[in-house]
């Protein structure tokens, strides 16, 4: 699966990461690091994180 | 025979129900009654971007799935009554709808003052449409008094201070911010408050009754001249039009962990409305207005309907322990919270309150029930992991 985050739009909330560890972290400064192309595997945590995020940052793209 | 789900209440915690129901194959009705007539927006700008940047609502409305339009939404219908043993709710067009399952979703509404004169002048943020009549008022100069110390109330006031207004924020407890938050973030909030020239008056007691919103009488006997009086003093629950002959209505909608109501087989509870025990921290069951326990309330609701539906096995699950996360962006400050504040019975600062961005631990007896800081730091996430345990 593929994901885009707006990076203008994340504001480091990390809800995204409590529901999907293996997909998102926050990096030093309040921002999300993620895996762009994670694992099938991971689809129903990724949906949990786009449904969490209070910025509605998180595109699931296929 | 074709299920029917009939969900009270179209904003976050409604969406998110359907999304889930329908993302797990529920094969039945969903019937979303909303007594607002667009469909669902995100409300957290609502006291923030949308009164300042002049956002259009389509900038704030949920991305919907191209399956949400297979359910039946009602906008601009709400419900005025049910029947939990009939399974029958009322709706404000006449109509009757039979349920096999009733989600209650219908959150809160602020809580009203009483004005007896001037009545024009009194505004609160709740629905995009009270925000879009709230920033036309607002204009330079405008005399703007906020009543309400809180989140909602810090926020207006920043709004309506970058919108060149004359602002006065009445805070009727003694500190700023949720009072259990304590003195370290409530200080530093208020002294930005002030940096930015609102006249902070905490302490305040609120006007009541024989108020005339143009000129609000202090306790003091000082009276302050308002264009603009925005009421942020809280919320009520949106219960009313269920059934207390067997609910627990006493503040929201009592539930059990799986947010299933007290009382009934069929009646669910999610959002601001539900009042669930969660085991993160003890039985006791709490009301939380929180963004994110919209969003979690509406999944646990889901996978409740979906095992008792058949859409799902019916197997034991397992707690619902949601970590309440809520945050408030004043400023260049962003006050986040994970976690309780108002079940601890001591607050410590855990690192940096003299560095200035201070991160306090609510503890009550030894357990970590919140942390809380002004920023948005890795260190706050990390102690957050520590929360419940």
């Amino acid at each position: 699966m593929k994901i885009r985050v707006d990076m203008d739009a994340c504001d480091g909330h990390a809800q995204c990461v409590f529901a999907a560890p293996n997909v998102f972290e926050l990096d030093g400064k309040g921002k999300v690091n993620y895996v762009a192309e994670p694992d099938e595997s991971e689809r129903e945590h990724v949906m949990a994180a786009a449904d969490a995020c209070p910025l509605l940052a998180i595109e699931i793209i296929e | 025979m074709s299920k029917r789900v009939v969900v009270v209440g179209g904003s976050l915690s409604g969406l998110r129900l359907v999304e889930n129901l329908q993302l797990k194959g529920f094969e039945g009705q969903i019937v979303v009654c909303s007594d607002e007539f667009v469909m669902p927006y995100n409300r957290p700008p609502l006291s923030k971007d949308f009164l300042t940047a002049g956002t259009e609502l389509a900038n704030i409305q949920f991305k919907t799935r191209p399956t949400l339009s297979s359910a039946d939404w009602r906008l601009g219908v709400s419900a005025v009554s049910t029947d939990v043993a009939r399974s029958t709710v009322t709706l404000s067009d006449g109509s009757e709808l039979d349920f096999d399952y009733l989600v209650a979703a219908s959150g809160v509404r602020p809580r009203p003052l009483t004005w007896e004169r001037n009545v024009g002048r009194v505004y609160r943020v709740r629905t995009h449409t009270d925000a879009e009549r709230l920033r036309e008022a607002i204009r330079p100069g405008s005399r703007v008094v906020v009543v309400g110390g809180g989140f909602i109330g810090g926020e207006v006031s920043a709004s309506a201070r970058a919108l060149g207004a004359e602002v006065t924020l009445l805070c009727p407890s003694a500190q700023l911010l949720q009072p259990a938050l304590g003195s370290v973030l409530a200080q530093k909030i208020m002294e930005r408050h002030e940096e930015a020239g609102v006249d902070v008056r905490v302490n305040e007691r609120l006007p009541e009754v024989n108020a005339d919103a143009a000129r609000i009488k202090l306790a003091s006997g000082e009276i302050i001249e308002a264009d603009v009086v925005v009421e942020a003093v809280g919320s009520l629950p949106n219960h009313e039009w269920l059934d207390s002959e067997l609910l627990d209505l006493t503040d929201g909608v009592l539930c059990g962990n799986s947010l299933q109501a007290a009382g009934s087989d069929n009646v669910y509870a999610v959002g601001d409305l539900a009042r669930f025990p969660n085991p993160m921290f003890d039985d006791v069951p709490r009301r939380i207005e929180h963004w994110n326990i919209a969003v979690e309330t509406a999944r646990r609701a889901a996978q409740s309907i979906l095992q008792v539906s058949g859409t799902l096995p019916n197997e034991p699950g397992t707690d619902f322990t949601p970590l309440p996360s809520f945050w408030s962006n004043q400023y260049e400050y962003r006050i986040q919270a994970y976690g309780l504040p108002r079940i601890a019975d001591r607050i410590e600062s855990l690192e940096g309150e003299m560095r200035g961005a201070p991160i306090m631990g609510y503890y009550r007896g030894d357990q970590l029930v919140a942390v809380a800081g002004l920023d948005n730091g890795p260190q706050l996430i990390e102690y957050s992991r520590e929360v419940g345990k």
